[in-house]
């Protein structure tokens, strides 16, 4: 007789704890969800400073180029700078990004050996050179890409391994 | 056949003709001259003023100070802009006129911690031996090399100097050859461009260069060289270990031809813009 009243009590306290349960862990991953997300946001962030970045010290360069004033030569290197400090905090958080650094020098290098070529008047292998150029960033933003894919998991695309 | 040789023959003498000859009065109006990308700036100030003055059109392109020399023996103009002092053989072919003078330079970024060098530490970082400047500081970045292409007469002043030579040289340095991981730039001004966007970056420049950029807020920094800081004292007392002379070369055949521009730049004008620029000019412009 006891255990027959006593069973509805069990069965709803049963019932309830497994709500509150469900309930607490559906928060729980409701949060760690929304955490996971901000991160990868913030992530995403970075790269497309990057590249923005990037493509900003490149058209600083031509600009100087084309106007012949060192002004744009002098913003091209700060924003260079700005693209090292972004390049090593993804270092610090992704070991994919480890060949960046370099590939970035190269890019730079290449680009800045352009001034010489069209002051000096070689016009022929400085057209050659930009073309170059347009492969070179091309590359770089392959390989940013190719970093995005791998960390998010969402394929491997070009994989950055196989850049 | 045969025709058609001798037809190219005769057109590619023509152009021979054409390029090593120019017309006299064609050389009357232009004023063409090429050589050393850091006396460049310079003449680019000086060329409009003298044209304006002269009516006598004035051309300048880059290249080095070898370019220089060959352009006037060559015959291919008759001004050559040569920033280091002529061989004993070169001073018997050409005449030349010194209208400034200016050092070389150890610049990195100015990010980097280091503020002086000495010939041993320049040895060991060009020859790759250094490669992290915390090495030589507290500072921990990878050292990225920048140097010039063969036929600048920085690099001559630099081999000179290390007793390290470019990878090309024919001939073998006394402390060995300049590493291969080094990043090869032609004109100061990229040299410059370069080292300011690479923390990591160190290289060799002219001192008016580096100091007409660095004061208009390009990122590097000069370094103190054997204890010389960058006075120009020092320089023009011969003081300073890397010094230089830039000049103006010509074949004495076109004395006529190129006089007004030489005085030109030995004029107030000229120095005002050798002193603005940077450079040290060979006299004080009133």
């Amino acid at each position: 007789m006891k255990m027959k009243i006593m069973a509805p009590v069990l069965i709803l306290l049963g019932a309830g704890l497994a709500v509150l349960a469900l309930q607490y862990t559906d928060i729980f991953n409701w949060e760690k969800e929304e955490e996971t997300l901000e991160l990868t946001e913030a992530q995403m962030g970075m790269f497309l400073d990057l590249e923005r970045k990037v493509k900003a010290v490149r058209q600083s360069v031509q600009n100087g180029i084309l106007a012949q004033d060192e002004d744009f030569l002098i913003q091209a290197s700060n924003q260079s700078l700005e693209v090292f400090d972004l390049i090593d905090s993804l270092t610090d958080t992704f070991p994919e990004a480890e060949g960046l650094e370099e590939a970035y020098q190269d890019f730079y290098a290449s680009l800045v050996s352009i001034i010489t070529l069209f002051l000096e008047n070689r016009l022929e292998p400085g057209r050659a050179r930009l073309m170059e150029m347009e492969e070179s960033h091309a590359f770089i933003d392959n390989k940013l890409r190719g970093i995005v894919a791998t960390v998010t998991g969402e394929g491997c695309l070009p994989c950055f391994q196989d850049l | 056949m045969q025709f058609k040789v001798m037809i190219m023959g005769f057109f590619a003498l023509g152009f021979l003709f054409c390029s090593a000859a120019p017309s006299d009065s064609a050389e009357q109006n232009v004023l063409n001259i090429a050589g050393a990308t850091t006396i460049q700036p310079v003449l680019e100030v000086l060329a409009d003023d003298y044209q304006h003055k002269s009516g006598q059109t004035v051309q300048i392109q880059g290249g080095g100070s070898s370019r220089g020399i060959e352009h006037v023996l060559q015959g291919h103009g008759p001004l050559g802009a040569v920033s280091r002092a002529l061989t004993p053989e070169e001073k018997k072919e050409l005449e030349y006129v010194t209208i400034g003078k200016d050092a070389l330079v150890f610049i990195v970024n100015k990010r980097n911690p280091v503020e002086s060098i000495d010939r041993d530490t320049a040895v060991r970082l060009f020859r790759g031996e250094t490669k992290n400047w915390n090495e030589l500081t507290n500072w921990e970045r990878s050292v990225v090399l920048v140097t010039k292409e063969m036929g600048r007469s920085t690099l001559d002043l630099f081999e000179k100097y290390t007793g390290i030579h470019h990878p090309d040289n024919p001939e073998d340095g006394e402390n060995g050859r300049v590493d291969e991981s080094a990043y090869e730039i032609a004109s100061n001004l990229d040299g410059v461009t370069l080292v300011a966007g690479m923390p990591g970056g160190v290289g060799y420049m002219s001192l008016g260069a580096s100091e007409y950029l660095r004061d208009k807020g390009m990122p590097v920094k000069i370094l103190e060289l054997e204890g010389y800081s960058m006075d120009r004292d020092s320089i023009v007392a011969g003081d300073y270990p890397i010094s230089r002379e830039l000049n103006l070369v010509y074949k004495e055949e076109n004395k006529d031809l190129v006089q007004g521009f030489l005085d030109f730049c030995l004029g107030r004008t000229g120095q005002e813009a050798v002193r603005d620029l940077g450079y040290i000019p060979v006299k004080e412009p009133q």
